[in-house]
């Protein structure tokens, strides 16, 4: 008996059966490139301004197949909502029958189960008020720290205003301009002085006769 | 031989995983466990899985068993039953020796149970079986037996059709 073998319809209808076998492995085939256009080549040029003729159902027709179609689904939504309804009293009546017929075991096993997450849920009580505790405590810790660096910091500026006010008496304002030029012009710095180590300053350009004496004196 | 990868590998070997205490009931089908991977009230939930959940599900192999990570403030086990029925299990600050003492007293099967289940299961392991699914696949592996009788054909007045057969 041949066995049946994969082949089209169309060629097994046109050959003679005993010659099956060969045509089910021909030596040459058509090969299929792709099923269909791979995701992102763009569309061929044959088809870029290709416009699809506007389908034209006649009055009649499209009136007919409205009717029709409002019909079938209204049908099928019937149908549907029935099942539905159906199912749905019957699963009602089974989850009855479950209850009922549930296990006293996994009854027995529920109320364990309670117990246990009632005592969970005290050991969780406690833990998030202790958590919530040394929230506030750190809340507060931080809130004294920035009162602490505000008031360092106020501190800081009014020193600086201090020793600002302090330098004030040495400002050329508006008023003493006139007077600080006249000085600024007037004055002469003498560096004609010497220096000892002790940080000592002797002016004249000429060294005095008892220098040496002076300087005795002053160490 | 090199070491096992991964964290813990005694996880992976078949006595560790033969060693699994929660046989779970037959009504439960899914098991979800939910827990955060940081956090001191969740460590108990996070080493009951990494070290009892593969032996849960190697014993229960039938069973849905799913974990939900960094979704909940508290970790909780959610058992769900055929009946559409299920069980909130709190694990929140618990040991895994405490989640696992838990479950085998409230969904697993009990030893009696057990017990009765494995007797069953030896009945059916008769070493004297033979055939598909036995240590002996046919009657001529058993020695003082019939050849095979994919080679020689058993006699007509030992075949059950001639036997049985309505005249």
């Amino acid at each position: 008996m041949l066995r049946q073998l994969q082949c089209s319809a169309s060629v097994r209808f046109f050959l003679p059966p005993d010659i099956m076998n060969v045509v089910a492995n021909p030596v040459c085939k058509q090969s299929v490139r792709w099923r269909r256009k791979p995701p992102g080549t763009p569309l061929a040029k044959s088809k870029l301004f290709r416009i699809p003729p506007r389908p034209q159902v006649p009055e009649e027709e499209r009136i007919e197949l409205f009717r029709l179609t409002t019909n079938y689904n209204t049908f099928i939504k019937s149908v549907r909502e029935f099942l539905r309804e159906e199912v749905q009293s019957a699963a009602g009546k089974e989850q009855l029958a479950d209850a009922v017929s549930m296990d006293d075991d996994l009854i027995r096993c529920k109320e364990i189960n309670d117990k246990w997450n009632a005592e969970v849920a005290l050991i969780r009580e406690k833990r998030l008020l202790h958590e919530k505790e040394e929230k506030l405590n750190l809340i507060s810790k931080r809130l004294e720290e920035r009162k602490i660096r505000e008031r360092n910091r106020v501190a800081e500026i009014n020193e600086l205003v201090r020793m600002e006010k302090e330098k004030e008496k040495y400002y050329i304002t508006s008023e003493n301009i006139d007077e600080a030029i006249e000085n600024a012009l007037r004055g002469e710095v003498d560096y004609n002085f010497a220096i000892d180590v002790k940080g000592n300053i002797y002016k004249g350009e000429v060294a005095e006769e008892n220098l040496e004496k002076k300087a005795v004196e002053t160490v | 031989m090199p070491f096992m990868k991964g964290p813990a590998p005694i996880r992976r070997t078949l006595k560790y995983l033969e060693a699994g205490k929660v046989i779970l009931r037959d009504r439960v089908k899914i098991l979800s466990v939910n827990y955060n991977t940081k956090g001191d009230h969740h460590h108990g939930a996070r080493n009951f899985v990494f070290w009892h959940l593969p032996q849960l599900q190697y014993k229960n192999p039938d069973v849905q068993i799913i974990t939900f990570k960094n979704m909940t403030p508290t970790p909780f086990i959610r058992c769900f039953f055929d009946s559409g029925d299920e069980m909130i299990i709190d694990i929140d600050s618990r040991t895994k020796d405490e989640i696992i003492d838990h479950l085998v007293k409230v969904v697993c099967k009990s030893e009696e149970l057990l017990a009765a289940e494995a007797l069953a299961k030896e009945k059916k392991d008769n070493p004297a079986n033979f055939g598909f699914g036995c240590d002996k696949h046919c009657i001529c592996d058993i020695p003082g037996q019939i050849p095979c009788p994919a080679v020689v054909p058993v006699p007509s007045h030992m075949r059950g059709k001639n036997i049985f057969a309505k005249d």
